[in-house]
């Protein structure tokens, strides 16, 4: 009973993507001219990008946090956040080259939105590329810090102006970002769809937990295997 | 130099930027001669392809490593005991400011350059040049506040090009996407009027780069 | 037929679905259990330093 008090959040997820799998595959959708039953990935495929752009949130908050601790956890935590950002980011775009394929005929399409996540994809992979080219702790914390916090803001303001850039898209709503305004998604996905968001996002917070403490492991063997170095 | 940095730092730091840069011409005439040789390079690998659209692409994506080029040494160029001695001097909000301001200046004297290169080898194709040049300022500009950060990282990372590039270019990608389409705007005969729109986009970019470059300096600037 | 076939998938999903679930509690009974152990490690690490 213990185990359930402590981790109810989990089982929340759980049961909330459960759900989504049973009613996002079973339940009526509208039947739309090329997407047919492929609209059926937005639960999926949208709560992949959603994921990445909230756990990347919480990597912000605790880049943010670390400027002024200096605390190695909290780098520590932002590292693991971007790491699950970028699974999610993966898988992302993975779902989308599927769901593209079965609906549009090709894999990869000059998209805005597409074009969007895959700056996002490298902006953090530069970020591991930086982390990678320091070598002092505090040194590599600071500069990731610093550049996770401008690469984030400038990462939202792109997806926020992308839309504009674009003259034709495969995604809905050239002039903003849909799923994000509350009357775009048809009444009787909305039911799905929220949920989906919601155990998603709880998915990818779980996976950030789980890295975190595989990160602060590893920090503590390799403090631990120093030790015994200088002493021997 | 007590008595400069008694007057205003910044502008102090400013016109040592300036006269650094100058000592060391080479360095200038290196990013320049850079420009003009991939231009070269460029005008003969796109022989007779050269549309209006594929000039501004190439343009933009000339300026964009001549930038990321010259910018990349704002850092670099001054060796960690210069810093050292600027420590108590100044501040490091005043440091940032003064580099982008003079990054700025250096970038729009090169896309000055770069436009006067394109134009002797592959035609001149500006048809409102009021909108074309006032864009190409502002997108300079961007380009400086966005990428003196990057380099400050990048020159604290003890690394080079490659890291400032990967570094850089995805979060100069919004502003890049936004100049050129101003710029196919002045290309093509567009108005002001037109442009309205991006160019505010432009300049929201620019602010927000420069506003969290003045907030985020302070922690990489010292060790 | 297609619903069946449907049906089929569902579930083959929910089972895939809860393999990785449990599977991740897992991976975090073994974490909480590395963890202690290291921290064994630590404390007795200190204690022979505090000894010395």
């Amino acid at each position: 009973m213990d185990q359930v008090k402590k981790n109810w959040w989990k089982l929340t997820g759980i049961v909330l993507l459960l759900y989504v799998i049973v009613g996002g595959l079973l339940f009526d959708v509208p039947q739309l001219d090329n997407l047919l039953q492929s609209i059926r990935s937005i639960y999926f495929h949208v709560g992949m990008w959603f994921g990445m752009i909230f756990i990347l949130g919480v990597g912000l908050v605790f880049s943010i946090r670390y400027l002024s601790t200096s605390d190695p956890k909290d780098d520590l935590r932002a590292l693991s956040a971007v790491k699950t950002g970028l699974l999610f980011g993966f898988l992302g775009l993975l779902t989308g080259m599927i769901w593209a394929k079965f609906t549009w005929g090709a894999f990869w399409l000059n998209d805005p939105k597409l074009n969007g996540a895959v700056v996002g994809v490298f902006i953090y992979l530069a970020y591991m590329v930086l982390r990678s080219s320091v070598d002092d702790r505090e040194k590599r914390a600071k500069l990731a810090a610093v550049y996770s916090i401008f690469a984030f803001v400038l990462f939202i303001v792109f997806i926020m102006i992308l839309p504009r850039t674009a003259t034709f898209s495969i995604h809905p709503g050239i002039e903003s970002n849909p799923a994000l305004v509350p009357g775009d998604l048809a009444a009787e996905m909305r039911p799905v769809f929220y949920p989906a968001m919601i155990g998603w996002f709880i998915m990818s917070y779980w996976l950030y937990r789980i890295m975190f403490r595989v990160s602060v492991l590893a920090e503590m063997t390799k403090e631990l295997s120093e030790n015994k170095k200088t002493e021997g | 130099m007590k008595r400069f940095m008694h007057k205003s730092n910044l502008i102090t730091l400013i016109y040592k930027d300036f006269r650094l840069e100058w000592r060391n011409k080479f360095a200038l005439g290196g990013v320049i001669l850079y420009l003009i040789s991939t231009v070269f390079v460029t005008y003969l690998a796109f022989d007779g392809v050269i549309e209006m659209r594929t000039w501004n692409a190439l343009f933009w994506l000339i300026l964009l490593f001549a930038a990321t080029n010259a910018i990349l040494k704002s850092f670099i160029q001054e060796g960690e005991n210069r810093q050292l001695f600027y420590y108590p001097l100044t501040n490091a909000r005043e440091v940032i400011g003064a580099k982008i301001i003079y990054n700025s200046a250096l970038m729009i004297v090169l896309s000055l350059a770069g436009l006067l290169v394109f134009i002797a080898f592959m035609g001149n194709p500006l048809q409102n040049t009021p909108v074309f040049l006032a864009n190409m300022l502002l997108g300079t500009v961007g380009l400086a506040s966005v990428l003196t950060l990057v380099s400050a990282i990048a020159a604290r990372a003890k690394n080079n090009f490659t890291l400032m590039a990967i570094l850089g270019f995805p979060l100069v990608l919004p502003l890049l996407l936004m100049t050129i389409r101003v710029s196919e705007l002045g290309l093509s005969g567009g108005s002001f009027a037109a442009a309205a729109g991006d160019v505010l986009i432009i300049l929201l970019i620019i602010s927000i780069a420069v506003v969290l470059s003045v907030l985020l300096f302070p922690y990489i600037w010292r060790e | 037929m297609g619903e069946t076939k449907m049906l089929v998938v569902v579930l083959l999903l929910l089972i895939i679905f809860m393999g990785i679930a449990a599977f991740l509690f897992y991976l975090e009974k073994r974490l909480a259990h590395a963890e202690k152990e290291l921290k064994s490690l630590k404390d007795a690490e200190e204690k022979k330093a505090a000894e010395k």
